[in-house]
């Protein structure tokens, strides 16, 4: 039986559909979730090649993949926008429920990453951290007008925000390149450089993940659980988080605790 | 979604192999499990609203929605299909709600007034004629299910702005179905009293 009188249905009526993500929200999101994806957790997905994901999708990862490995920062500036520089336009509906808009395209997401600030904002982007009117990003080019080529081209505009943080993510880098390459002990000799160089990095997050794996391989044991287990507690939906419990769930007595912390297990 | 010609003219100037191009199509056919492109079009409006009608401010909706999503695009490739899409998606969301409000150690309700403030100064932007009738229900909404504890506004707002059936909400936070209509009824019954007691209160304003 439903409770719900008069007043509280027409209250729920009256909101429902009311607020929805604007068109440039959606390939924000979406943009920033393959980013994030493209880096230091997409190693070992892309890998497999098991990922179903659409060839336009797969193009941008490469775009965005090239760009990271090719010493670029603009992947982690993305990782740290939505907090820091990529405010939202979110949109409320007039007319109740918005109409879902054609998945972006790759030259979209390509354009408004490759915008300079100021034509972000015109797009609807604001530096500010508030929100603008949503509407629809003029000028975007059509896919007939498209070629790959500007995809893989570093943007320089965003560049800047977090040059600072280049020398931590090239160590980070290289520990990375070293668990890739089977020598988990220099990627810890990497992390005690990092430590006395960086005292509390900005990147702790990312260090601490591929402390665990790194340990999880060249010393299994308590230490190692424990370093992967305080990580998973810290940031369970890290993307990291998926290799950090791949690397340590051979230990004993780890498995469980690791897949209670997985927010992704299939119900 | 992507037409047809133009994946394959990519997929070729990337040099990909030619029984890579259709390999998540191939998938999808034998699989019936859609590749991201098309579960992330499907499910991030439905995404968005859960996670705002559940409390978690808009600044913040950013970053549970997108961390859904990284999580949905890294899981794929290991999805079964014993759940439906829309299931697994927002057991996700749930999960990550979860946490945001045990990392923010308060409750949902304790932010109503930031986020109505953020909603005015969207009206301020936007076209203020019929938008403003609509931040006005969201606003009262958002007020209203702040009166419920999370456990009640989260099988609330899966079924009455989601629409899913108890078994549904059931699977999606994982308790039994007999517990989740018990929170629902409840919760029906306290959303009820507190539109009640909101639509006196506004009589009692009105000239």
């Amino acid at each position: 039986m439903n409770d719900l009188g008069p007043e509280a249905q027409s209250i729920l009526e009256a909101a429902r559909g009311a607020e929805s993500l604007s068109r440039t929200d959606r390939v924000r999101i979406k943009h920033a979730v393959l980013l994030q994806v493209a880096t230091l957790g997409a190693a070992s997905t892309a890998a497999g090649g098991a990922i179903a994901m659409s060839v336009a999708t797969k193009v941008t990862l490469l775009a965005v993949t090239t760009a990271v490995l090719s010493g670029g920062s603009v992947a982690l500036w993305a990782w740290k926008a939505p907090r820091v520089a990529a405010p939202r336009t979110h949109t409320v509906s007039p007319g109740g429920p918005v109409v879902a808009a054609p998945p972006p395209t790759v030259v979209e997401e390509a354009r408004l990453k490759s915008l300079p600030p100021e034509a972000r904002r015109r797009d609807g982007f604001r530096g500010d951290g508030r929100r603008s009117v949503a509407g629809p990003a003029p000028g975007i080019e059509s896919p007939s007008e498209s070629t790959a080529a500007p995809l893989a081209a570093p943007p320089r505009a965003l560049r800047s925000p977090l040059a600072s943080l280049d020398p931590e993510l090239t160590v980070l880098r290289q520990a990375q390149e070293d668990l890739r390459v089977g020598l988990p002990a220099r990627a810890l000799r990497r992390l005690a450089e990092y430590d006395s160089r960086f005292s509390k990095g900005t990147l702790d997050q990312e260090r601490r993940a591929i402390e665990a794996i790194a340990l999880c391989q060249v010393q299994p044991g308590p230490a190692a659980r424990a370093r992967a287990e305080s990580f998973l507690r810290l940031a369970p939906q890290s993307p990291l988080a998926g290799r950090v419990r791949a690397a340590c769930k051979k230990l004993d007595g780890t498995a469980q605790s690791l897949e209670e912390n997985d927010p992704g297990r299939e119900p | 979604m992507t037409n047809p010609r133009d994946s394959g003219n990519q997929a070729i100037s990337m040099g990909a192999p030619a029984g890579k191009i259709c390999e998540s199509a191939a998938r999808a056919i034998r699989t019936g499990i859609p590749d991201f492109d098309t579960i992330y079009e499907a499910h991030v409006d439905f995404a968005w609203q859960i996670v705002r009608r559940m409390g978690v401010s808009a600044a913040d909706a950013d970053d549970v929605v997108q961390e859904a999503f990284v999580i949905v695009h890294r899981r794929l490739a290991a999805f079964e299909g014993r759940a439906a899409i829309k299931t697994w998606v927002f057991k996700i969301l749930v999960h990550l709600v979860r946490h945001y409000w045990r990392r923010q150690q308060r409750r949902p309700g304790d932010r109503a007034g930031e986020d109505a403030a953020e909603m005015h100064t969207l009206v301020a932007e936007h076209d203020p004629t019929v938008a403003l009738e609509k931040l006005e229900a969201l606003r009262i909404l958002d007020r209203l299910l702040a009166e419920l504890d999370v456990d009640k506004r989260e099988v609330f707002v899966l079924a009455e702005i989601e629409q899913m059936t108890v078994a549904e909400i059931a699977e999606i936070i994982e308790v039994n179905a007999n517990t989740v209509a018990s929170r629902l009824r409840a919760a029906r019954q306290e959303f009820q009293k507190a539109a009640l007691r909101f639509r006196t209160h506004e009589l009692g304003r009105q000239p």
